[in-house]
């Protein structure tokens, strides 16, 4: 055998195969030779006999988990024919344990394959654990013990104790936390009144000036201006679109609303972009900063956008204010991702360069840093704005008005026709604006 | 020895070094103060302060001083800290031990706002891969030194377009960086580099990124310009054949240490070691070697030959100064018979035999 050994593994190879395997080295060379000779499967008896507990010996975790699983569900037929009152006992008692011998038989058959994977990956990194180990023989062992009696239990007996059917629920807890949380807001609504009604104040005023720039100006006008700017920007492809979206928009009624739905989609990016882009910079600039941030932003993106409502309308009631912050807070993070992305990639030589010319920090923000993220601020901009306006319907709830409250007002009619012309609405407003920006980044470029 | 090569003597003034780094170290790493002080104490190696303190030695013990007008190469390979070296010049990178001295200013000892000055208005640098704004145009780049220091628009670009004239960049200004070659640009950051007029330029491996024939061509252009704007300059390559061409003196690094520094002729003649000796090896030295070094003494001939000094008719002999390359002695050699008289202020000092002269383009130890 050793002569049979030394055609194809060499001296070196074998020594660690000696190492990695500790105990029953002859069976195992045999049979990893085999498999390095392309006999992919060979029945592994120990593996077959004591299934998971040879994984843990050995290591192979994921054998072991799959094993158990096998092994509980056979014992969960076994068992429900012992004692859970089936008409043909028997048949179920064969199938059980039918399961239980057909797994040990496919898990002893895949066992080399998967010790030989292992013994691959142990090459690259022999830190890991090798050889056969009564320790971790234990630790799979308690994890039987801990996992087999009760689900088979669980599963087998015909009636079962309650704590084990459903979770021991505290609704105390809950429930002061939640008051708990009542209270800090009662506290801080009336504590800041005068600072949440500035925020207020100033946000309505901002919308107030945006609404009667969208709507007081005489449509013509404002379609002509939204023409001029998307040849402008994009050439007449884009003159074509912006034509037909704004013809739907005013053939079909939706004129008012759109430009009220802008001048919110207008009033929270602007928000976005004069709170997101320095924070942007601050994050590129401060790992510390970025660190504390980040978990904040995946908060931001991760809430369903429905919780937003609920501190806006704590803080500053209903209306279009409460749903601007409420957009604000779901359409920020990309701002100010993007912006800081864009910093951090200006090219280390290009900053290196300008210290070298004696520039000083603000200079080299200015000058070079800024100008270079443009692109990058840019799309943060358009992304703020797709997310304003997929907000829209959400904002409605609290009386932002607009296109999303035609949305909304026809789900709560069922009015199927009404309620899809006024989403597409939405989406050409989203378009407009979508190609006008991407059009002016791409000829900038 | 190296007062006598052809190209160095006449250019010195003998004022104060306009660059001079003395005993300086550079230590990557948290704990380089500690790496610092178990090298000199103990003498650690780099590998084993890698491995004590987790630190790189980026230079070592480096002190070399420029003077005024010099073209000073520092050439080693890569991660030999030749970059990390000059940058030390305007404090790009802060030294960990020593100083380093522009002219009056000890670079360390400079406030942010006197660094920047210094950085605005006396040294000028141009970086291996160009470095330049790509939403400016040549123009505009050129003229960014001058505009960080508020020199009024209509005036530094003016500059601007002086300065693209000298690197013959004239009719492009307006281009974007992007549309132009790859030489092209490298023009634009010399040029970029120049416009506030410093005395010094830091060259960090200019032209490596280039193909060889515009390298040759840029090379060409900078020695020429050289000669005209006399800038102390140094510059880092990593090929010896280019800091000969250019360079003045050559200091060699490895491993974060200067081997050596000299002239090309002393490099290529005495190689401070084994690791410069393979440089070396592949260097033509026709154009590097002068009569004075394959020379033997006059007295030394004439003992040979039992001949007297007055036996000695220069009519007879072909002669040559002591800078005279090895090219023209073969010349001499070839179309004479008699071996070269070297003379010096018309006084014979040396004669070079044929003999010495293949000796001498062999370069095996003949010329002690």
């Amino acid at each position: 055998m050793n002569n049979l050994m030394s055609q194809t593994l060499d001296h070196k190879e074998t020594e660690q195969l000696k190492d990695f395997l500790v105990s029953s080295t002859d069976y195992y060379l045999q049979q990893f030779e085999r498999i390095s000779q392309g006999q992919k499967y060979s029945l592994n008896l120990a593996a077959a006999v004591f299934g998971p507990f040879w994984a843990a010996s050995r290591n192979i975790w994921l054998l072991f988990w799959l094993l158990a699983a096998t092994d509980v569900t056979a014992l969960v037929v076994i068992g429900q024919s012992l004692w859970g009152g089936e008409t043909h006992p028997e048949s179920s008692l064969a199938l059980g344990v039918g399961i239980l011998v057909f797994c040990r038989g496919i898990g002893g058959i895949i066992a080399n394959r998967l010790y030989h994977d292992y013994f691959n990956k142990w090459r690259i990194n022999q830190g890991q654990p090798c050889g056969i180990s009564s320790k971790r023989t234990l630790v799979g062992l308690l994890l039987v013990l801990a996992t087999y009696p009760l689900t088979v239990y669980r599963f087998s007996a015909a009636s079962v104790v309650d704590y084990l059917e459903t979770f021991p629920t505290s609704r105390k807890i809950a429930s002061k936390t939640a008051h708990a949380i009542d209270a800090a807001v009662d506290w801080l609504t009336i504590s800041f009144e005068d600072l949440f009604d500035s925020i207020t104040w100033a946000i309505r005023g901002m919308l107030d000036f945006l609404e009667l720039l969208f709507i007081g100006t005489p449509w013509p006008v404002m379609a002509l201006l939204l023409i001029l700017l998307a040849w402008k920007a994009a050439g007449w492809r884009v003159v074509i679109f912006t034509a037909s979206a704004l013809a739907y928009l005013g053939f079909f009624g939706f004129w008012d609303k759109a430009m009220s739905t802008m001048a919110l989609v207008g009033a929270s990016v602007f928000i976005c972009l004069i709170i997101g882009a320095p924070l942007g910079i601050v994050a590129a600039k401060s790992p510390r900063f970025s660190a504390v941030l980040n978990p904040m932003l995946d908060l931001m993106q991760t809430m369903p956008s429905f919780v937003y409502l609920i501190p806006a309308i704590a803080f500053f009631s209903v209306g279009k204010p409460p749903a601007v912050l409420a957009t604000v807070v779901f359409a920020m993070p990309p701002m100010i991702r993007l912006t800081a992305l864009g910093i951090q990639q200006v090219s280390p030589s290009v900053i290196e360069a300008m210290l070298a010319f004696g520039a000083s920090p603000r200079q080299i923000l200015f000058k070079a840093e800024l100008p270079l993220a443009v692109p990058s601020i840019m799309a943060g901009i358009n992304q703020s704005i797709m997310m304003s306006l997929s907000m829209v319907v959400v904002a409605a709830l609290i009386g932002a008005g607009g296109l999303g409250y035609d949305v909304l007002f026809s789900l709560q009619h069922l009015e199927a026709g009404k309620g899809l012309l006024a989403g597409l609405a939405i989406v050409l407003c989203a378009m407009i604006l979508d190609r006008i920006i991407q059009g002016h980044q791409k000829r900038g470029s | 020895m190296s007062s006598l090569s052809s190209k160095i003597t006449t250019e010195y003034s003998t004022q104060n070094p306009a660059i001079e780094c003395r005993n300086v170290w550079k230590i990557f790493g948290e704990r380089a103060d500690e790496a610092l002080a178990a090298i000199k104490s103990r003498g650690m190696t780099k590998d084993e302060v890698h491995q004590e303190f987790d630190c790189v030695v980026g230079v070592a013990d480096a002190s070399f001083q420029v003077r005024e007008g010099e073209v000073f190469c520092i050439m080693g390979l890569s991660g030999s800290g030749k970059s990390t070296l000059v940058r030390h010049i305007n404090r790009l990178i802060e030294p960990t031990d020593g100083d380093i001295l522009v002219g009056e200013d000890n670079i360390n000892g400079l406030n942010q706002k006197e660094l920047r000055r210094i950085r605005a208005e006396k040294i000028g640098m141009v970086f291996q891969h160009t470095a330049l704004l790509p939403h400016r145009t040549v123009r505009e780049n050129v003229a960014l030194g001058l505009e960080l220091r508020d020199v009024d628009e209509q005036q530094r670009l003016k500059i601007a377009e002086e300065k693209l004239a000298l690197v013959h960049l004239t009719g492009w200004e307006d281009r974007m960086p992007t549309e132009l070659s790859g030489g092209m640009q490298q023009r634009v950051g010399l040029a970029r580099a120049m416009a506030a007029d410093p005395k010094i330029l830091l060259m960090d491996e200019p032209f490596s990124a280039l193909d060889p024939l515009i390298r040759r061509q840029l090379q060409d252009q900078f020695l020429e310009l050289a000669q005209v704007m006399k800038k102390t300059t140094l510059f880092i390559t990593h090929d010896l054949d280019e800091a000969i061409r250019i360079g003045h003196r050559i200091a060699i690094m490895k491993d974060g240490v200067i081997v050596q520094i000299g002239t090309p002729e002393e490099i290529i003649t005495a190689p401070a070691d084994d690791y410069v000796a393979e440089f070396v090896k592949d260097i033509s030295r026709l154009k590097l070697v002068f009569a004075h070094t394959v020379m033997q003494p006059v007295e030394d001939y004439l003992d040979d030959k039992k001949l007297r000094p007055q036996d000695l008719d220069l009519n007879d002999y072909p002669t040559a100064s002591e800078d005279a390359d090895l090219d023209h002695l073969i010349d001499l050699a070839v179309e004479h018979e008699k071996p070269t008289v070297v003379l010096n202020g018309g006084a014979p000092v040396g004669i070079v035999t044929k003999r010495q002269l293949l000796r001498g383009i062999q370069g095996d130890g003949s010329n002690e």
